[in-house]
């Protein structure tokens, strides 16, 4: 996977801290007693291994990576994982064995049909399945492709092929027409966009989580996943925020934009920053990082992952791009007449900051972007005997 | 004379997508072969049933340049299985 390694390296200023390194029989034992697997716990697996790595340069190492817990904290956290096992076997060239036990819920169910599964040994024909099922697989609720970017750029009709696929294969579960073809159609824009934009390949990962009940609400309930990730040094809000600075003189929406912008860094901060600023301006109408000053997919995209939430019992989506987050709760996904996002419940990006809920940040940095996308939908015939 | 275009795609493919692709099949098969200043048809096979923004904007992308969005909505007329295409595209051009 493209500039993978990337994810590593970039963390190696951030987060280097020395750590004491477990080693029993020639294996390095990374123990994680996290509560929930989330971004500490990450953090905790780059740091372990950036210790290992100064320390026993070029040597190829066994490294057993063990979670106390058994609950991921999102799908998300769930791809970093198998982002940095692939990382260890395949640039490192590491023996790699993950310990743990599941126990999944609607939103992390997709563990089960995880490739970490397979490393439950150093064996080497498991290393080898595990990069195999890291690039694809549809199986049963699991569908998982890695799009190349040079795959694309030979073919891109490769494009539409993967959102009719997805669509394809969400029809085997009980999603209505109008959210099996939204969500295909965000998937393959994000896919498009890491192509267009970052110049790279992009993991996407879909599971169905079928056959749930609430403790607050009655009926069934399901889970549709997405998890998409690229790695590139083009950060979301990267390409605006560098066309806006070379530009001395800006026009139309450009010059609203700086507008928006004199008004915002008097507000900027640790927790709100130049950054959050022109991340959130990726989602602005006509507003593009590219030079072409083709939008692509702003508000398309913010708009139909609105449609999808509000087609949704709950659902937990966000971006991470850098050490950044956007959370896309729907109350912040509001536009003004003018086709601006503000991030906050008024719509009002021009004088007003996001909501500091749809703003945060991240413990560790991601060189490119990284959707997670999770929906808990009622089932159809649940809904259709309720309407009876 | 029909001023028509039917567009071709491979059987298996029911959904579109790509800025990118978008251009390369306006560039294969409509440009040079629509006269843009008169009334013009083009046909989408019956199989598609969406069409993601960023093929539209790729697709349309020359044709704007040509004759505007206005020109779009005044000239084009839109043959698909799919329901109000023309005012999906038309929201995805402005």
């Amino acid at each position: 996977m493209r500039n993978l390694e990337a994810f590593i390296d970039k963390n190696r200023s951030k987060s280097h801290i020395k750590s004491r390194l477990n080693v029993k029989n020639s294996i390095f034992y990374c123990i994680i007693d996290d509560i929930v697997f989330g971004q500490e716990a990450i953090k905790k697996i780059i740091n372990y291994i950036l210790n290992i790595e100064k320390k026993f340069r070029n040597q190829k190492v066994s490294i057993c990576i063990m979670l106390h817990s058994d609950n991921f904290k999102d799908k998300l956290s769930i791809l970093f994982l198998e982002c940095i096992c692939y990382y260890l076997i395949n640039f490192k060239k590491y023996k790699v064995k993950v310990a743990f036990s599941i126990r999944p819920n609607i939103w992390t169910e997709g563990v089960i049909s995880s490739p970490l599964m397979i490393l439950n040994t150093f064996d080497k024909v498991n290393a080898e399945k595990f990069t195999g099922k890291f690039f694809f697989e549809i199986y049963q609720n699991h569908y998982r492709k890695l799009v190349k970017f040079d795959e694309l750029k030979q073919n891109e009709e490769i494009l539409s092929k993967v959102m009719t696929d997805i669509d394809n294969f969400l029809k085997m579960f009980s999603t209505s027409n109008d959210f099996r073809e939204k969500i295909a159609e965000v998937i393959a824009e994000l896919i498009g966009n890491a192509y267009e934009h970052g110049g790279t390949d992009c993991l996407v990962d879909i599971d169905v989580a079928d056959d749930y009940i609430s403790a607050e609400k009655e009926g069934n309930f399901y889970g549709i996943n997405v998890a998409v990730i690229n790695f590139s040094d083009k950060l979301v809000g990267s390409g605006i925020s560098k066309i806006f600075f070379q530009e001395t003189q800006q026009k139309g929406r450009y010059k609203e934009l700086e507008d928006a912008y004199i008004f915002h860094r008097d507000y900027f901060d640790e927790r709100y920053t130049q950054e959050d600023f022109f991340n959130i301006s990726a989602f602005q109408h006509k507003i593009s990082g590219r030079e072409d000053n083709r939008v692509t997919g702003g508000t398309g995209l913010t708009k139909l992952i609105r449609a999808l939430e509000e087609m949704s019992v709950t659902h937990k989506c966000y971006i991470v791009s850098g050490d950044r987050v956007i959370d896309f709760k729907k109350e912040y996904l509001i536009y003004d007449e003018n086709n601006w996002i503000g991030f906050n419940k008024e719509g009002n990006f021009k004088t007003q900051l996001p909501d500091p809920e749809a703003i945060d940040s991240f413990k560790i940095f991601l060189p490119g972007v990284a959707y997670n996308l999770n929906f808990a939908l009622r089932r159809e015939e649940d809904k259709n005997e309720k309407s009876n | 004379m029909k001023n028509l275009i039917e567009l071709k795609f491979n059987s298996t493919v029911t959904m579109l997508a790509g800025y990118d692709y978008g251009k390369q099949i306006y560039e294969s098969q409509v440009k040079g072969n629509l006269d843009l200043f008169s009334d013009f048809t083009i046909k989408f096979p019956d199989q598609i049933k969406r069409i993601a923004s960023s093929f539209t904007q790729g697709f349309f992308r020359e044709m704007v340049e040509e004759i505007g969005i206005i020109g779009i909505q005044e000239r084009l007329k839109v043959i698909s299985s799919k329901e109000n295409l023309k005012a999906s595209i038309l929201r995805d051009l402005l």
